[in-house]
């Protein structure tokens, strides 16, 4: 049984898939974005280890919730609509949907049910369908498809920025620099190398920040909110990157999920908030931040009050840059006769829509581009109410 | 190095992290013998079995199941990466329900707390691993087509498994891709990966000749091929050339050396994901990444004492050609600090 959908925003099966099929199939000409480059900016939350959209944003409206998982549902949930509300750490988010700038994608993964961490974080970073095909990212190929630049708020630069574009990357570091001279030395050598050459150049040109070593410590961990406010003071610069990718592991609550899930969110809630003041409003209202996660979790709860590994989760896409907030689901039900192989929430959207929507809402990135160079995949006129 | 990458187990979760430590120690007892008896020590000990759940997994039909209000369900996680990473890898084409099996005949095997007061356990065991059939899946097995019969509580169901998955061609195959890859090149020439799946497959796994069969590709093959070398071999190799003294313990109390792993940026204990870190050079390639051995290698050289800019630039002229710019560079340095960040912070040393 399909729960019936009460919210206005939500949009039929029927709709979304006739919307696609008028865009997949045809030689209907390519739409294309007039003008100008825009000014927008795209912040990219990577929700590693399999994000729980069901704790996250709960379906209390569905009757299948309360029976698959009787100890995973908090109290004090934010409502959204009849149907969904939001995990209570989720507070900015919440806010933010109140003023018309977030926007809900449940019941929505990759086109991937295979389970495995490393195919999936693979495949959400590759883009691709098939794992470990492609030795580029979406984003990385976006930012060669735009010219713009994008910096990672990680120690590795992620798969997903990975493309002919050389990114930066910044991570807050424990260890004071040696004397520039050593620098100045080094840079010759390193240029000489084809391997090590982009780096050293990179490297030479390095703008100290020392607020930022400060601001993304604490203690010995980083601070998720001081990597989101030094991406901010990135995304702010007029002539600086339009990308910035922010890590974070740790979703994979096999056990114990009601505290450390809840912690994750209240991360990830907190850095969206002090990423969004540090922006200002005046380059937030060209801002779109997207959640990526490999998978959902399974529907039901385990019996270590945790959850195993599913498909289908939602995205959260919260900026200035959207004109509504909204929420996009073809629900597919908890039933189980509804749920994936039984178990997981059914993934009814493909993630490659909404991503391909904000590659080109945030990057002006023809939709025609985004299919063949970017994410195989062309918006479908779903989003078009919300980004454009 | 490799196999303990290879098997990881390392997360920031404070429990799991104590068994860092041990994990490493049982992976190195079992480098000179079969791959086989490493694979089964690898898996079944505590830390593994901690960090991939394992250890409150429940047969579905077991005793456990039937009497326990929580705690009681199946999970896959072990499974599922004793299949994809530590053995055959998804090109032996398994499904979901090899994943499953796989699953219920790790069912049963844990952490035995016990151990510590009742004076250890199973002499054939890991330290601190029990098999305990209450949470063990009764019945026979299929994995990969073949079927796995219990013999009297299904003890045996896993080393039996564990037997044919060590030799099985998608493992081999699968070993001696990621060993080239890792000490030879990126993208290894494919007959010095068959050079090795050979060793691999005459030996029956035994890692003493799969290990020598690496070595002479490496000589045979590795000048042609310049790597850069992952952040922890050029850590270690960086005080091995210059014997600085490597930091164990911090003035505040905590583990230094694995306070530098983490600054340069491979943090030994607390890898991200259970597969591991990468092995190509570009996921070690970027400014910051570079500037981290920058910063390092600086710190190496305060406390290298024993080494002088003339012994460092013969070092340097053997490494990279005496007509290199390097070894100039680090004649004229203006200190011994200096001289030593050039050396190990220098393309042809990142890329020995």
């Amino acid at each position: 049984m399909n729960a019936k959908l009460e919210c206005h925003e939500s949009i039929s099966r029927r709709t979304l898939i006739r919307g696609m099929a008028s865009l997949t199939f045809a030689a209907l000409p390519e739409l294309s974005l007039a003008g100008s480059p825009p000014n927008g900016r795209l912040f990219v939350l990577l929700l590693r280890g399999g994000m729980d959209g069901l704790f996250a944003a709960p379906p209390v409206g569905d009757p299948g919730l309360k029976t698959l998982r009787p100890n995973l549902i908090p109290g004090g949930l934010l409502k959204l609509d009849s149907f969904f509300s939001l995990h209570p750490s989720l507070s900015n988010i919440s806010s933010l949907y109140d003023k018309g700038q977030a926007l809900l994608v449940h019941g929505t993964s990759f086109p991937y049910t295979g389970r495995s961490h490393f195919e999936g974080q693979d495949i959400m970073e590759s883009g691709d369908v098939k794992p470990y095909a492609s030795p580029t990212g979406w984003l990385g190929r976006a930012l060669d498809a735009s010219g713009f630049s994008a910096v990672a708020m990680s120690l590795p630069v992620p798969l997903i920025l990975r493309g002919r574009t050389p990114v930066e990357n910044r991570y807050p570091s424990w260890i004071s620099n040696p004397p520039a001279s050593i620098y100045d030395r080094l840079v010759p050598l390193w240029e000489a190398d084809p391997d090590i050459g982009t780096s050293g150049r990179q490297l030479a040109m390095r703008m100290e920040s020392p607020e930022f070593d400060r601001l993304a410590r604490a203690g010995r961990s980083p601070n998720l909110s001081g990597l989101a406010i030094e991406a901010a003071t990135r995304l702010r610069e007029p002539d600086g990157p339009r990308v910035a990718v922010l890590d974070h592991v740790g979703f994979d609550t096999h056990a114990s999920q009601p505290g450390q899930h809840a912690q994750k969110l209240g991360d990830i809630d907190r850095a969206i908030g002090d990423f969004r003041r540090t922006l200002g409003d005046e380059t937030w209202k060209d801002t779109l931040i997207l959640t990526v996660t490999e998978f959902g979790r399974m529907a039901s709860e385990n019996g270590s009050s945790g959850t195993d590994h599913g498909w289908g989760s939602c995205i959260f896409a919260v900026g200035g840059l959207l004109k509504k907030s909204g929420i996009i689901a073809d629900w597919p039900g908890l039933a189980t006769a509804n749920l994936f192989e039984g178990r997981d929430l059914k993934s009814t959207i493909d993630a490659r829509a909404l991503y391909a929507a904000a590659v080109s809402a945030a990057l002006g990135v023809d939709p025609g581009l985004v299919r063949r160079q970017v994410l195989n995949y062309t918006p479908t006129r779903a989003f078009e109410p919300y980004l454009a | 190095m490799f196999w303990n990458n290879h098997f990881t187990v390392a997360t920031p979760e404070a429990e799991i992290k104590l068994f860092y430590g041990p994990h490493t120690r049982n992976i190195r007892k079992r480098l000179t013998g079969s791959f086989e008896a490493l694979l089964f020590d690898a898996i079944a000990n505590p830390g593994m079995l901690m960090y991939l759940n394992n250890d409150t997994s429940t047969g579905p039909r077991s005793r456990a199941a039937t009497r326990e209000t929580r705690n009681n369900t199946l999970n896959e996680n072990l499974g599922r990466e004793l299949l994809e990473l530590h053995t055959v890898s998804t090109a032996a084409g398994y499904d979901q329900k090899d994943v499953v099996e796989t699953a219920l005949v790790l069912t049963g095997w844990q952490m035995y707390a016990g151990a510590i007061t009742n004076g250890g356990t199973d002499a054939n065991l890991p330290y601190g691993t029990r098999f305990n059939s209450y949470r063990h899946e009764p019945g026979a097995r299929t994995v990969l087509g073949k079927t796995y019969m219990p013999v009297g509580d299904g003890e045996n169901q896993l080393r039996d498994l564990i037997h044919d998955l060590a030799i099985h061609p998608a493992t081999v195959r699968h070993l001696s891709l990621k060993l080239a890859r890792h000490f030879i090149a990126d993208d290894p020439p494919g007959d010095s990966v068959d050079r090795i799946v050979s060793a691999f497959t005459t030996s029956g796994g035994n890692l003493v000749a799969v290990h020598s069969a690496v070595v002479e590709e490496v000589l045979a093959r590795g000048q042609m091929y310049p790597k850069l070398m992952t952040p922890e071999n050029w850590l270690l190799q960086s005080f091995r050339t210059t014997g600085a003294p490597v930091p164990f313990t911090l003035p505040t109390g905590g583990d230094a050396i694995l306070f530098v792993f983490k600054e340069i940026g491979q943090s030994l204990d607390e890898c991200p994901q259970p597969n591991g870190y990468p092995d190509r050079m570009a996921d070690w390639l970027s400014k910051e990444m570079l500037d981290r051995r920058v910063r390092q290698a600086y710190r190496i050289g305060a406390t290298a004492t024993e080494v002088t800019a003339v012994t460092l630039a013969d070092y340097a002229a053997r490494l990279a050609g005496s007509d290199s710019p390097l070894v100039p560079l680090i004649r004229r340095a203006e200190s011994r600090a200096e001289a030593v960040a050039l050396l190990l912070a220098s393309p042809q040393f990142l890329k020995m």
